[in-house]
């Protein structure tokens, strides 16, 4: 007979890492995994079977001591400049054409040469938009499943997709002005070119945002600017070729860095076998697409509308605004600084979620409920609050700066502003509907924000100046704030079903 | 001769898309109506043309006829169009659009999208068949001049120019119903208004002769009688219908809705009422063609009440022997009175397109007599010619440093070699030149002169002067920057 | 026959799955309509399926863009989910769920009867509407709140998890399947939901054959999960309540030995219904070929890499037997299932450097492979009669294995036991016939006795056969019901 105990009878408490057997058949099969068979239970200590020995031994855990594994501390810089890095792209831009009057695209151009770049690159990020936003949420979908393999090859399809498109809609664009004769030679074709290279680097990018290497994108778009201005300051080159060459360069460096890396993550992945595109995945796709479609319309709908009015003399039927955009370049630093606050605030908001889950219990729903509706509330107005506080500081400082010399840009600078944080608002609730898997909410909201943009932006820049376009886009981004932000605080009552629903 | 032909097919499909195929696929996509298309097609026309009316006359009042807004509420009207076609509305209930999109899916996968694709045999009647030929036949003889020429033949037609290209570019404009509902024309075909006048012209005509022959039949039910009424309008509009020009102004369209009024009468008063709003829209005078037509129609249900009682052999030899009567008539049809034009030279007007066709938007200068300001309106500027004489004497541009003031990248001047022949032309209203150069052959003759004089003294001062285009009449100068 | 399986056949390799393409291929009179309740959907079959096998109908558990997929056109996918209204899924389906959840509350306590009603009134429901908008509606998550609240302290996180789980497993239940002549499930847990099903709907004969006990394995493998004793409860509840029903329902329970009748019947298999029917080996394909012995001391493990092959206790055991045999190979051939498990064994090998001596791989033949060794060593935690073994004893290569399962009945003599997780044991074991005089005597004598046990209990046709006498018996038992 032995007298010491196997090791999973002993004490589970003091150092030893075992859970608690659940049941007596629990502690059987423990048992018979130490080697207390039938044989050795009734030779060594007299039980005629493990299950009799595990019945004699066993008793119902008093407490679960199981925790769940701590999250690494989180860093809020780091997080927030996660949030601003996709942003960056945009501001170095923006900056390198006021700093040094040349970027990736626009810059000191003639009015009609600008105007078909304005053109080409608004149209490049429309036609890009939607299908962006479906690769994207398909490949998370699939690297979140572990599926390497399935995720390079969507990717792989999805930005074939997206070069198709991008050639198509430069067809299409090319046959209606053909038709309508908008842009004459060889305007047009400045304006396809822009449209297709900045296209294909959207679609590049997109990949790269997948594989969270914003660096990469950042780093990128420098290689372009210095390009461009290697070309026009060193070679001499007419800056619009210069900037395709610019464009180039950083579509090809950001299509290298993601190929290698999808290459290197789904090297070990087995072969597998799905559909790329059917009309299942279309039909759950196609909020993100639509979503993607509809925020830049939205985002570029004022410019349009600015463009567009009063071109009666002018040499085009729309009319690249020099001031107008310097006004709203200056008004996107500040949008810049706020959207960090929407990567922080949708992690927060998970972190809320995940610590009441742990807290309360079946029982506690209401609790639950309740205490993210209120950390709803709070952060909204601590967004609002940044937003007015970064914009006054920002229009504070271009002033100071002799940035703004015409009231155009000062009125545009100063509407812009007061806009972004209700769009960073609005954003920060899409990307929870999204994550929670609700798009339908998102997409009422962008599509009346956008009708209210183009309605409102429309009639004020017929009846008064161009620049009074920028209303439409803050009436829009109210709008879609305001719609957005009704409809969360509806879901927030029930966010525990819609967590749990979010995850399937 | 493409690119007219080309202009021509715009302007029709345009016209057919806004008034006639998106309305009636708006109207049939509900489930009220059950009939067929040819019920369908006066009703949805003429509400469409009202609305439209309605819509051009009011935003140019407000300067905002622009593309984007008409195109807008066009599209919230065919919106409007779908729900009122609908018994049920369905269009409010979100779940409804999903079964339809469900049995949409249905459809798809299952294969019935491929029955648009098999090919049918159509039985078209006899008579419908003659009555089609009678009106293409009409719409090609209607076609042969604005295809072969590009000047307006009555002064008219350059104001009614004018007016659609004010409206449509958002300038102060005074209402004129008569080309308000061409606002969409012109958006959507991307013409300029005077090739959307030029190519509607004839199908307008089509369409009176057209409209006729479908009020004889709303009263009579024989298609017979509707070709009589489409023979004998067609060979009265080409005799002395038309109010001299060739070209319908206010009162032969006015005359149109009309006509289509009285075929409501019958059927449809509250369409009736329509196309009588939109006949005093267009034009609040009585047109005088309308009697005319109604006369037309009248005989023709004479004739068909005959017809209709003869024997067969009789009445296949009556019909033969009216078709070939109107064909005989139409190939010596000679005009009770004359156009009141021309108002310029054939070369001019083409020379005037093609110059706004070719040349960046708003970056050259016509100077030319008023009329060609009817192409060049939104387009270019123009400089009314003698009024660039008064401001630009020979001894002025005889400088050699002399530069002319306009920002702009070519100067057109047009000179007649031999000034048009015309007593008692009309100026074109608003415009800014004195009517007496455009009335009398001396005050033609004389401006032509100082134009001639003072272009010669140009030329021979400067060296960025040519000669863009010459002919025996007309010689037009260009000025480069 | 719809034979059904999980996590094996025809997807994955593994014994399970050599078994059903042995069953399969060897009753070419049968048509087979496969079931298989996988993992991820954009897997591709690794058995070459013989013409008798008439479809194949995937469950994938995860890795689905929507839970349970049925398959069908998008378009009839679409008008089930506008039929799903939160008022049909209050009427016609959380009664039901609400018997599922409860029943996993009570785990082996719970009425199998009531189970399968429930199961059965969802695949009713789910041939009309939708399972993804059913499953994910409010109603339901509240219903599963409601069952949790009489549990102990049960946080909204582990309410979460649960019903996470229940979303996929569910699915089951609204998958159509072809109506059988009988059901065959090759596992009690989820793969013989469907024969219960069929039972219930049309009173098809229903055949449940377990090679390792379902329930035994997942309290193998629970402690490991990283989820709280409430998660793990819920877990263990449903498989329990699901194994139960499904043993409840069979007409037939086949084990492989009396090991593992003791756990069905403690897990609520009805004695009377319990058949032995052992694995079978081709001898065609096995059989003695020791001209490629190596020279060194070989010892071969056929196996898939993870914890209940007890990969890591061999590797334990290599040291021990490495200081009397310095020249041993360890020659472990099997796929990589646990990368993790892997790592702590390749960490074994570098703390006692015995790299020489372990060798590493993969294998398409196994037949060459039991030649070309001395021993065959089979040191698993849990298992249930391993083909490897029966592999070995045919190919004549003496077996050194864990006494697990039904090994030592299947052995009885014809090789050495070892206690299970005790690398000593197992190194004491393979010295006597790897060191010593006596060692090839040993071997000569345990390669005979396993031929001879071999040939006479474990041919394939002993496998095969008796299946198909019970495929005819239920088919005459329904020939005489009908004509009753």
């Amino acid at each position: 007979m032995r007298t010491e105990l196997p090791d999973c009878l002993k004490s589970t408490t003091g150092g030893n890492a075992r859970k608690p057997a659940l049941d007596v058949y629990d502690l059987a099969v423990r048992l018979e995994l130490d080697g207390i068979t039938d044989s050795v239970a009734w030779h060594d200590y007299g039980y005629r079977t493990t299950l009799l020995m595990a019945k004699a031994h066993f008793h119902p855990p008093l407490d679960d001591e199981w925790k769940e594994k701590p999250k690494e501390k989180r860093k809020f810089i780091l997080e927030y400049l996660s949030g601003i890095s996709f942003a960056i792209p945009v501001l170095l831009c923006a900056l390198s054409t006021l700093v040094y009057k040349l970027s990736l695209w626009g810059g000191d151009l003639a009015y009609d040469t600008a105007s078909a770049v304005a053109i080409g690159t608004v149209s490049s990020f429309i036609a890009t938009g939607g299908i962006i936003q479906a690769s994207a949420r398909r490949s998370l979908f699939l690297i979140h499943t572990g599926d390497w393999g399935a995720a390079a090859d969507t990717c792989r399809k999805w930005s074939m997709l997206g070069a198709a498109v991008v050639v198509i809609w430069a067809i299409c664009g090319w046959a209606f002005n053909a038709y309508f004769g908008l842009l004459p030679f060889p305007l047009d074709w400045v304006a396809i070119a822009f449209h297709c290279a900045l296209g294909l680097l959207w679609l590049a990018c997109g990949v790269l945002y997948v594989l969270e290497q914003n660096i990469v994108v950042g780093a990128a778009v420098v290689c372009g600017i210095a390009t461009v201005a290697l070309c026009k300051l060193g070679f001499g080159m007419h800056l619009v070729a210069s900037q395709l060459v610019g464009i180039s360069v950083t579509a090809s460096v950001c299509a290298a860095v993601a190929i290698a890396v999808m290459r290197s993550k789904s090297k070990r992945a087995a072969k597998t076998d799905g559909a790329f595109l059917n009309t299942r995945i279309i039909h759950l796709l196609i909020p993100f697409f639509t979503y993607g479609c509809l925020y830049y319309l939205f985002l570029f709908a004022d410019r349009w509308m600015a463009w567009t009015a009063r071109t009666n003399a002018a040499s085009l039927p729309f009319q690249f605004r020099g001031d107008y955009e310097t006004g709203l370049d200056i008004a996107m630093i500040a949008f810049v600084f706020q959207v960090g606050w929407v990567h922080t605030s949708m992690l927060d908001f998970y972190e809320r979620i995940r610590t009441g889950q742990a807290t309360y219990s079946v029982d506690e729903v209401r609790d639950f409920n309740d205490g993210i509706y209120f950390f709803y509330l709070r952060r909204l107005a601590a967004i609002l609050i940044f937003g007015a506080l970064s914009g006054w500081l920002t229009y504070y400082a271009a002033e100071h700066l002799h940035l703004l010399p015409t009231q155009a840009m000062r009125e545009v600078t100063l509407v812009s502003l007061a806009g972004y944080p209700l769009l960073v608002a609005a954003l920060w609730n899409t990307g929870m509907f999204f994550a929670l898997s609700r798009p339908r909410s998102v997409l009422i909201s962008a599509a009346v924000a956008l009708c209210v943009n183009f309605a409102a932006g429309y009639l004020l820049s017929r009846v008064g100046g161009y620049q009074q376009a920028v209303y439409g886009f803050t009436a829009g981004s109210g709008v879609f704030a305001c719609l957005t932000t009704w409809m969360f605080l509806q879901h927030a009552r029930s966010i525990d079903h819609h967590h749990y629903a979010s995850s399937a | 001769m493409l690119q007219v032909w080309l202009d021509l097919i715009r302007v029709v499909l345009a016209m057919g898309l806004v008034f006639v195929a998106l309305p009636l696929l708006a109207a049939k996509a509900g489930d009220k109506w059950q009939g067929g298309i040819g019920s369908l097609l006066v009703p949805s026309i003429l509400r469409t043309v009202l609305a439209v009316e309605f819509t051009a006359i009011i935003l140019g009042s407000w300067k905002l006829c622009l593309p984007g807004i008409v195109v807008s509420i066009y599209a919230l009207w065919l919106g409007a169009t779908v729900v009122l076609a609908s018994r049920r509305r369905w269009i409010y209930d979100p779940k409804s659009w999903a079964v339809g999109y469900s049995k949409f899916l249905l459809w798809a996968a299952q294969g019935h999208w491929r029955e648009y694709f098999v090919a049918r045999v159509i039985a078209i009647p006899q008579a419908s068949l003659i009555l089609s030929l009678i009106l293409a036949s009409a719409s090609v003889q209607y076609l042969w001049y604005p295809l072969t020429n590009y000047r307006f033949q009555g002064i008219q037609s350059y104001a009614r120019v004018v007016s659609l290209q004010t409206l449509v570019t958002g300038n102060a404009w005074s209402a004129d119903g008569s080309v308000a509902f061409l606002a969409p024309v012109v958006f959507l075909s991307g013409l300029d208004a005077a090739t959307v006048i030029r190519f509607s012209s004839p199908i307008f005509f089509t369409m009176l002769v057209a409209a006729a022959a479908w009020c004889a039949y709303q009263y009579s039910g024989a298609t017979w009688c509707s070709i009589f009424t489409a023979g004998l309008c067609w060979l009265y509009t080409r005799t002395y219908g038309i109010d001299s020009t060739g070209e319908p102004g206010g009162l032969e369209i006015s005359a149109l809705f009309l006509v289509l009024a009285v075929g409501c009468l019958r059927r449809s008063p509250g369409y009736a009422v329509i196309a009588a709003i939109l006949a005093w829209l267009t034009e609040p005078k009585y047109p005088t063609l309308l009697l005319s037509v109604l006369g037309c129609i009248f005989i023709a249900m004479l004739i068909h009440w005959v017809y209709s009682r003869s024997p067969r052999m009789l009445r296949q030899f009556a019909a033969t022997a009216f078709l070939l009567g109107i064909g005989v008539s139409l190939n010596s049809a000679l005009r009770s009175q004359p156009a009141d034009g021309p108002y310029e030279y054939e070369a001019s007007a083409r020379i005037a397109s093609r110059i706004a066709r070719d040349f960046p938007r708003n970056r050259w200068v016509l100077v030319s007599p008023a009329h060609e300001a009817a192409y060049s309106f939104s387009r270019g500027w123009h400089v009314e010619l003698t009024e660039f004489l008064r401001q630009f004497p020979a001894s002025k541009l005889s400088n050699p440093h002399f530069q002319f003031p306009y920002e702009s990248d070519n100067i057109f001047v047009f000179v007649e070699k031999r000034p048009l022949p015309q007593t008692g032309r009309m100026i074109l209203p608003g415009s800014s030149g004195s009517s007496f150069f455009y009335s009398t052959m001396s005050g033609r003759a004389s401006m032509e002169f100082d134009a001639a004089r003072a272009m010669a003294a140009y030329s021979s001062a400067h060296s960025n002067s040519s000669v863009y285009f010459e002919d025996q009449d007309l010689i037009i100068y260009r000025i480069a920057k | 026959m719809l034979l059904t399986s999980e996590g094996t056949y025809p997807f994955y390799h593994g014994g399970v799955s050599v078994w059903c393409d042995q069953l399969v291929r060897h009753l070419p009179e049968a048509d087979f309509h496969l079931f298989a309740v996988a993992h991820s959907p954009r897997l591709k079959p690794v058995f070459q399926l013989p013409e008798n096998v008439r479809s194949v109908n995937h469950l994938a558990l995860w890795g689905t863009e929507e839970p349970g997929m049925a398959g069908l056109p998008f378009s009839e996918s679409y008008q089930r989910k506008l039929q799903t209204t939160p008022e049909v899924i209050e009427r016609y389906f959380i009664p039901a769920f609400e018997t599922v959840v409860r029943s996993s509350f009570a785990g082996l306590r719970s009425d199998p009867v009531r189970l399968a009603q429930a199961l059965h009134n969802m695949q009713l429901y789910f041939e009309k509407y939708d399972y993804a908008r059913t499953l994910t509606a409010e109603q339901t998550w509240n219903c599963f709140l409601r069952c949790a609240r009489g549990q102990t302290r049960f946080l909204l996180q582990e309410a979460t998890t649960c019903m996470s789980w229940m979303l996929r497993y569910l699915a089951i239940t609204s998958r159509p399947h072809v109506r059988p002549d009988v059901v065959h499930a090759s596992m009690a847990g989820l793969a013989g939901v469907p024969g219960t099903l069929a039972k219930l709907r049309w009173g098809t004969p229903f055949l449940l054959t377990e090679h390792g006990i379902y329930l035994r394995e997942l309290y193998v493998g629970i402690e490991a999960m990283d989820a709280s004793a409430n998660c793990r409860r819920f877990l263990l509840g449903w498989n329990q309540a699901v194994v139960k029903m499904n043993y409840h329902f069979a007409d037939v329970v086949t084990c492989l030995g009396e090991f593992n009748r003791k756990w069905q019947a403690s897990f609520g298999a009805d004695p009377s219904k319990i058949r032995f029917i052992p694995n079978g080996v081709d001898p065609k394909r096995f059989f003695p070929d020791r001209s490629n012995l190596p020279e060194r001391p070989t010892v071969l493990t056929l196996a898939r890499i993870f914890a209940l092959k007890g990969i890591e206790v061999l590797m334990r055991a290599a040291p021990i037997v490495r200081e009397q045999v310095p020249d041993v190979c360890f020659r472990v051939l099997g796929e990589v299932a646990d990368q993790a498990y892997f790592e702590r064994c390749t960490a074994i090998i570098r703390e006692h450097q015995i790299e020489k001596n372990v060798e590493f791989g993969v294998t398409k033949e196994p037949a060459k492979a039991f030649g070309a060794a001395h021993v065959f060593c089979l040191p698993s935690i849990s298992e249930g009669l391993p083909f490897t073994i029966l592999e070995a004893m045919f190919s004549g290569c003496p077996v050194v294995a864990s006494d697990v399962g039904n090994i030592s009945e299947t052995l009885e003599g014809a090789g050495l036991l070892a206690e299970p997780n005790n690398p000593e044991d197992l190194a004491r074991a393979l010295l006597v016939l790897l060191h010593g005089h006596k060692a090839a005597e040993m071997r000569g004598q345990l390669a005979a006795a396993g031929i001879e046990r071999a040939h006479r209990y474990y041919t394939i046709e002993r496998c095969t056969e008796p299946f198909m006498d019970i495929y005819e018996s239920f088919a005459e038992c329904e020939q005489n019901c009908q004509t009753a």
